[in-house]
């Protein structure tokens, strides 16, 4: 009996004491590093302590500026010893990052700088009143102000408020494959009768015309954009919008789109295309990176369908950018103030435009943009106006169905009037 | 058991109580709650709605598809699962050689992830890369579409089945090394074939282990979320839907998170209904020998 319990209370004893020093370890090291950074922090001309940044961006996973952006951390942790940045970001597919800054925002957890949607997300942050408007910083530092394309920041406001600054843009294009072209005696398809005589014989000759998944929105924007033009767009599934969604159908008939395009993933159409088994493909300037180094692809805007009102119109906005929240800390919020200029500085700017897409801040050009990339910006500046996609403006649950429903229109299961109606009725319940 | 031993029964069972509670029972309970609510994006606001999302459920034909096809993965895992699973398990004891090899290739689609499965027959079903239409090319057949809206759900069966019919296999194989041998052999001494020696003495001693497996084999089935989402997404126009599926494309992609959870309830009380009647079925006196 003597030696079991004491057996016992050793056993206790030496767990208590592993726990302890496990505990201690961590919390030691801790106090090392923020001596080191205070004392560090002291010789630097900032005030000298330790602050923590929460960032919250959607590059993460497989988007394309990843590494421009942990560069772009790090040097500035490097050249700001006393602010540590706290990385959240989330990648945006799977709605993994919606889920999360919406969740923070309902708990009053946001992180110090965001970069996030615009559009109807402005909102969901604006109620939270924890963010920043950016008039007063812009107004205190022209010189920073003044590297941001004015007419972009306008577009951006939300209840005519600044909430987020542009950053990065995007466009959407008709991507087509010259080689395959010539190949066919066809000539560009710059209106609508040379697109379809490319998809009439492309869908002969065995080559996809049209590499596309039904599951994803790209071309079914490009069409309603053209049929309904900018103001027609903003009357969320507007019984006008039927004959666009009618073309749908009808290229789906001629065979236009994959076979499987409705099981068919984003990733595995851009891969058709690259491949060369697909003539055209209409998406977003994110691909055009991976694209830009086939000479032989070239990108235009979306032909103006018959009697369509969207002539020269491109789908492209900048569909994110930069919030920050409201501190009364002022270290802190002079730290998250500094980090977001400079991450909207030209020189940094100019590191992400390498990368791609399009930009609302003047950038250093890195030189190595290829033609490709600069081609998709040409068409964007010669644009006669451009407006962010549908879903932008109508709630998710309304959008997500009426992209389903259009798999059924093109398989002739249901017609575009019922289609557009039912979207309709989401959109009026969730507005409700 | 006197006071002392009782605390400490508390005291190691708490942490997990307190984890169940808090991530299990907490959570279903405010499911339950929400699924009476208008909750859109995850915000702030709940609008009790009272039996709205009810009310829409009943009428989604979504979620009539979703049943149907629920039934049929069921009734295929009961029947090609723990069934294939019980006739490989039969098959491989009467083997002389290469009973470990069998047992090693039978068990092994378990340890590969759901997803991974997914990712490989969505590839195997893609029209232009695909290997079935390879497959087909080199016969000299014309390529098919595999995934139409009458075939989605049974071509997605196939792989959720594969994966675990080996689980059964090895369950069941335990089960027969378990009868005592001198059964068979007295069996043996009576002039007995193969095929009755399986049904007339192994499945009737194996009925407990039958129970057991059919009711994992439901549950399994009521659960698959994985590889149904990877391969179609719920499908062409929603033909391989199932409940867990739609629920997520409610909850995530349409930001609607009241319905889904309507959907969960819904997904919760068929998930107890299939198990109490599967339990009456198989509910038999236990078998000693």
């Amino acid at each position: 009996m003597q030696i079991r319990k004491t057996s016992r209370k050793m056993t206790v004893s030496l767990l208590l004491v592993a726990l302890a020093g496990g505990l201690l370890a961590g919390c030691g090291s801790n106090n090392k590093d923020n001596a080191a950074s205070s004392t560090q922090g002291a010789s630097s001309s900032n005030s000298g302590k330790q602050v923590k940044l929460r960032a919250a961006t959607s590059f993460a996973g497989s988007d394309p500026w990843v590494s421009a952006w942990t560069d772009a951390v790090q040097s500035f942790q490097a050249a700001n010893p006393n602010i540590t940045i706290v990385d959240e970001s989330t990648p945006v597919n799977q709605e993994a990052l919606r889920t999360k800054v919406k969740a923070d925002a309902a708990t009053g957890n946001l992180a110090d700088v965001l970069f996030y949607f615009n559009g109807s997300e402005t909102k969901i942050l604006q109620e939270t009143n924890e963010i920043v408007s950016w008039e007063d910083e812009l107004a205190k530092d022209p010189e920073w102000a003044s590297t941001f394309n004015a007419a972009i920041l306008d577009k951006v406001k939300y209840e005519d408020k600044q909430y987020s600054l542009p950053y990065i843009g995007f466009y959407e294009g008709l991507f087509w494959n010259k080689e395959l072209f010539d190949k066919h005696q066809l000539e560009a398809p710059s209106t609508f009768d040379a697109f379809m005589k490319a998809v009439d014989t492309f869908a002969a000759n065995d080559i996809i015309p049209i590499a596309t998944s039904l599951t994803t929105p790209y071309i079914q924007e490009a069409l309603v954009l053209s049929q309904v033009g900018p103001e027609g767009q903003k009357l969320a599934y507007d019984p006008s919008w039927a004959p666009a969604l009618n073309l749908i159908k009808d290229l789906s008939d001629r065979n236009a789109f994959p076979r499987d395009a409705l099981t068919l993933d984003d990733d595995k159409a851009q891969a058709l295309f690259s491949g060369g088994k697909a003539a055209m493909m209409f998406n977003g300037s994110w691909t055009a990176v991976g694209l830009s180094s086939n000479p032989a692809i070239q990108i235009a805007p979306f032909p103006l369908v018959p009697s369509g009102k969207g002539e020269n119109m491109i789908v492209s906005g900048f569909g994110s950018g930069w919030y920050m929240k409201k501190n009364d800390d002022q270290a802190q919020y002079a730290a998250a103030l500094s980090f977001v200029k400079y991450m909207t500085s030209p020189e940094v700017a100019g590191k992400f435009a390498a990368v791609g897409g399009t930009y609302a801040v003047k950038t250093t050009d890195m030189g190595t943009t290829a033609p490709l990339l600069k081609a998709g910006n040409e068409m964007v500046a010669q644009a006669k106006d451009f407006v962010m996609p549908i879903d932008s403006f109508v709630s998710r649950e309304s959008y997500t169905d009426f992209l389903k429903g259009l798999g059924y229109l093109a398989y002739g299961k249901k017609t575009a009037e019922e289609v557009l109606a039912q979207a309709k009725k989401l959109s009026d319940r969730n507005q409700g | 058991m006197n006071f002392k031993d009782k605390r400490y029964i508390v005291l190691f069972l708490s942490p997990t109580v307190i984890l169940l509670f808090a991530f299990l029972l907490y959570p279903l309970i405010q499911s339950v709650y929400y699924s009476f609510t208008d909750w859109y994006n995850f915000s702030n606001e709940k609008t009790f709605i009272g039996l709205d999302n009810y009310r829409q459920l009943v009428q989604d034909p979504v979620v009539g598809i979703a049943l149907r096809n629920t039934l049929i993965l069921t009734v295929g895992a009961i029947v090609l699962q723990a069934g294939g699973g019980l006739a490989l398990a039969l098959l491989t004891d009467s083997v002389k050689r290469g009973f470990k090899f069998f047992r090693t290739v039978y068990f092994f689609p378990i340890v590969i992830s759901g997803t991974a499965i997914g990712l490989m027959f969505s590839i195997i079903y893609n029209y232009d890369y695909g290997l079935l239409n390879a497959i087909m090319r080199a016969f000299g057949l014309p390529e098919q579409v595999w995934l139409t809206e009458h075939s989605s759900i049974y071509l997605v069966l196939f792989p959720i089945l594969w994966q675990y019919v080996g689980f059964y296999f090895v369950i069941f194989l335990t089960g027969i090394s378990k009868i005592p041998e001198d059964i068979y052999e007295s069996a043996q001494l009576d002039g007995i074939t193969g095929i009755q020696k399986a049904f007339k003495i192994t499945i009737p001693l194996l009925r407990d282990v039958i129970a057991s497996c059919l009711t994992l084999a439901t549950a399994g089935a009521l659960k698959v979320f994985d590889v149904v989402y990877i391969v179609t997404k719920g499908g062409p126009m929603n033909s391989s839907e199932l409940l867990s599926t739609y629920m997520y494309d409610k909850a995530f992609n349409g930001q609607n998170a009241g319905y889904a959870s309507t959907i969960v309830i819904a997904m919760m009380l068929l998930g107890i209904l299939i198990t109490v009647l599967l339990n009456k079925a198989v509910k038999k006196d236990t078998i000693s020998y």
